[in-house]
């Protein structure tokens, strides 16, 4: 462009600017009441909750739309759904958007928790942003739960009877308030009724409420600062409009574009309607997020001791996350400086996985006692162990010659693949640890069968293949001879070739 | 210092009049994107268009309508659509009893041309195609293989589910009618599924 | 910067051409709706594209080539599945 160009456009550019000018004063987006955001949070880790309400906006578009077809009634809820997939136009894609959006909304959910937790942010003066977290956490499972029921499927149905009961074995008072606001005065179509209800208008109400509630406590402290500080360009402040906003609108174009690849890949068909001949051919298995609860209940000790019993567990693990900030009362939130906690993060993450694989393959099977202390004390034991270990080696050496400054990109790098390769080892490590022990305690009680002896043939070989993964992170990250980071440290940091380590 | 992955830095453009231009240009660039993808999106409103409401007039009874007639020769496939205009279906004289199958010597079938994998519709009928010399239809698309004799079981091929048949109708003057379909599914019309009133949803009944 | 100017005009033109292919399409049959998926998701990826190279250039840097790579990658990619899909 010269400059000729420019005085020739200089009167659309004029009124370019006076029309960008017209909105400016009205809507102060120059100046906007929301703070700027520090460079270093244009991260992908940063918006994972900001993906969250994304999902959640997706979830509000596709079921308004599907809102003015269904009709939640018992003897039209399956109907209508079906007219929905088959009829309406676009009704098969929204309604599997809506579905897998879902669990994308809840797995969001639990990593933007589990990031929060692995670097801290839960301490002073954020706590109470947690305890908001945790509310909506629950919301969003109760969303989950509510909507399950609405296709009124054979599927859905039976899951959804066995949660209303499993509710009502909570603590009297509790169970009282929670049946009434759920069931009503009984029978299925207040139930379902109640159910929709719930679904379209309270719940919603109340996580945009809580989600209020957060984004003002998030006006008043800023972004949590990274845990090893950042350097001063990193600090530099971004405005909110355009340029955070526009960042947004790209991890959300890029999350919705995702969403729609995935329900082309795996296109849904409507399981058959509830009918109770059929149901009673159906073992009833909750949907994916409640597998872990649907594994503790099955054990057997709590068979025989009652439901109470296990519930009063579950109940204690979601109030152990609620209080979480304060019981972790330390300052320090550097990883270095909180193994215990970071090893009962790592542990906890390993044994939802566990228990929700498990509760996967083995539906209506109770599980013996011996077989559920062996599987996740021996998961718990490992795992433990396993990031004891790396913590001391990572750290031990390092704790006192690592500087605050910002790390480079290359050490940025190694450590992002190092995360990757360590969240798949404790997944899989998990799983396979799990199975293994599983195949074992079953032939030990039912004896050597081929099956038995192919399960545990598999499981071990996977075992295997997760152990020789972890030597080799582990030989990657050991700074005497590890060849990615040791060349990272000499290169940056400046540290003597000949230094041992 | 090695440089930073993220962005390669440049110095900053020391011209004034292009810098700005080049804001400019794309400032509005950015704005048609966005204006362009949120339209995009808004395109599935489309979805509140006003089709027939439920139980209104969604046809529930298949139509029933002349599709063939007995003396047809053997091995010679009558190609129809059904239950929806746009549909194609395949009725033949086997020559040989088969399940479902009508006329003196039970031996016409029909069945959907669209294949239960992938949706193609190259379905094709062989008179001997089968491994043992037996009529099947084949789908030249992936190969899937189905047993003519026994209602378009799955004999070969990756499709898992049989072909939906054509139920048939015969009158006394030799006149086949078809007057519905048997479960799967058509498929695209809740494909997996055994309820057959699908197969009338979405497109224009033949009549 | 000249081959990113070009970059983004080709994004604007694929957008437009997506878009209107979007709100011609009828919505009757169940393979319409998978090609209004696919359509919809190259829009929304080269939309994340044009923010991208919008980002970068605010700061006076220049995008990394690999993610305009890949960016253009998956939409080649997603052209090609809707012989599946379609």
């Amino acid at each position: 462009m010269t400059a000729q160009d420019d005085t020739r456009h200089s009167g659309s550019r004029d009124r370019l600017a006076r029309l960008v000018q017209w909105f400016d004063t009205r809507l102060g987006l120059s100046n906007p009441v929301f703070r700027p955001v520090p460079q270093y949070s244009i991260n992908p880790f940063y918006w994972l909750g900001a993906l969250a309400v994304t999902a959640f906006v997706i979830q509000g578009i596709t079921g308004i739309i599907m809102m003015l077809y269904y009709v939640p009634s018992p003897t039209q809820a399956y109907s209508s759904t079906q007219y929905i997939f088959n009829s309406v136009p676009y009704g098969r894609f929204l309604e599997t958007v809506h579905l897998y959006t879902a669990y994308a909304m809840i797995m969001l959910s639990f990593m933007h928790m589990m990031r929060g937790y692995f670097v801290s942010v839960q301490k002073k003066p954020r706590e109470l942003m947690w305890v908001t977290g945790m509310l909506m956490g629950f919301v969003t499972l109760g969303f989950g739960f509510t909507g399950y029921l609405l296709p009124w499927t054979v599927v859905s149905k039976s899951a959804t009877d066995v949660g209303i009961s499993i509710i009502g074995a909570l603590p009297p008072g509790l169970a009282n308030f929670l049946s009434f606001l759920i069931v009503g005065a009984g029978g299925d179509s207040t139930t379902l009724l109640r159910f929709y209800d719930l679904h379209i208008i309270l719940l919603p109400a109340v996580l945009l409420v809580l989600l209020a509630a957060k984004m003002y406590m998030l006006e008043t402290h800023g972004i949590s600062e990274p845990v090893r500080g950042a350097s001063e360009k990193k600090r530099k402040l971004i405005p909110i409009f355009p340029d955070a906003t526009v960042y947004l609108l790209e991890l959300a174009a890029l999350f919705g574009a995702g969403m729609l690849i995935i329900s082309l890949l795996f296109p849904l068909s409507l399981p058959p309607q509830f009918t109770p001949e059929l149901a009673a051919t159906y073992t009833p298995q909750p949907d994916w997020y409640f597998l872990w609860v649907y594994q503790i209940i099955k054990i057997s000790a709590f068979e025989t001791a009652g439901l109470p019993v296990a519930l009063s567990v579950v109940t204690l693990i979601f109030v152990i996350f609620v209080i979480l900030p304060f019981i972790d009362r330390g300052e320090k939130r550097r990883f270095a400086d909180r193994p215990l906690f970071i090893s009962l993060g790592v542990v906890f993450v390993a044994e939802l996985i566990a228990l929700t694989y498990w509760g996967l393959v083995t539906p209506g099977q109770i599980i013996s006692n011996e077989q559920a202390a062996l599987v996740l004390g021996g998961i718990a034991i490992a795992v433990v162990g396993g990031t004891y270990l790396m913590h001391d080696l990572l750290y031990r050496r390092v704790r006192s010659k690592l500087p605050m400054g910002s790390p480079s990109t290359s050490l940025r790098t190694a450590q992002a693949w190092t995360c990757t390769a360590f969240v798949l080892l404790v997944g899989l490590g998990a799983i396979t640890i799990g199975t293994s022990l599983d195949a074992t305690v079953r032939i030990a009680l039912a004896g050597l069968t081929l099956g038995n002896f192919e399960a545990l043939l598999v499981s071990l070989l996977g075992l295997g293949g997760v152990v020789l993964g972890t030597i080799f992170l582990l030989y990657r990250l050991d700074l005497g001879t590890g060849s990615i980071k040791r060349r990272v440290r000499l290169f940056e940091l400046g540290w003597d070739k000949d230094e041992t380590l | 210092m090695t440089p930073s992955k993220d962005t390669e830095k440049t110095k900053p453009d020391e011209d004034e009049e292009v810098d700005t231009s080049r804001r400019d240009f794309l400032k509005i660039a950015m704005t048609l994107s966005a204006v362009m993808a949120f339209g995009g999106i808004g395109t599935v409103l489309k979805s509140i268009s006003n089709p027939a409401p439920p139980g209104a007039s969604n046809p529930t009874t298949f139509p029933r309508v002349q599709v063939s007639n007995t003396n047809i020769p053997i091995n010679s496939p009558v190609y129809f659509n059904y239950p929806l205009d746009s549909e194609p279906n395949f009725l033949v004289k086997l020559g040989q009893k088969a399940a479902g199958g009508i006329g003196p010597n039970q031996d016409i079938v029909a069945f959907s041309q669209i294949c239960q994998h992938l949706g193609c519709i190259s379905i094709s009928y062989q008179a001997t195609g089968g491994s043992t010399g037996g009529p099947v239809a084949k789908c030249s698309c992936h190969g899937s293989v189905f047993d003519m004799l026994q209602s378009a079981k799955v004999v070969g091929g990756p499709s898992p589910r049989p072909l939906p048949q054509v139920q048939l109708d015969v009158d006394a003057s030799g006149n086949i009618f078809a007057k519905g379909m048997g479960p799967p599914t058509i498929y695209f019309h809740n494909t997996g599924s055994n309820d057959v009133s699908a197969d009338l949803q979405g497109g224009n009944p033949v009549s | 910067m000249r081959l990113y100017s070009r970059i983004v005009l080709l994004l604007l033109v694929l957008q437009a051409d997506v878009t209107g292919f979007l709100i011609a399409l009828s919505f009757a049959s169940n393979v319409n709706q998978n090609t209004f998926a696919l359509l919809l998701s190259v829009d929304l990826i080269a939309f994340a594209m044009m923010t991208y190279i919008y980002r970068t250039a605010k700061l006076n840097a220049l995008p990394n080539r690999t993610w305009i790579i890949v960016g253009s990658a998956i939409i080649v990619g997603i052209f090609f599945s809707s012989i599946i899909f379609t």
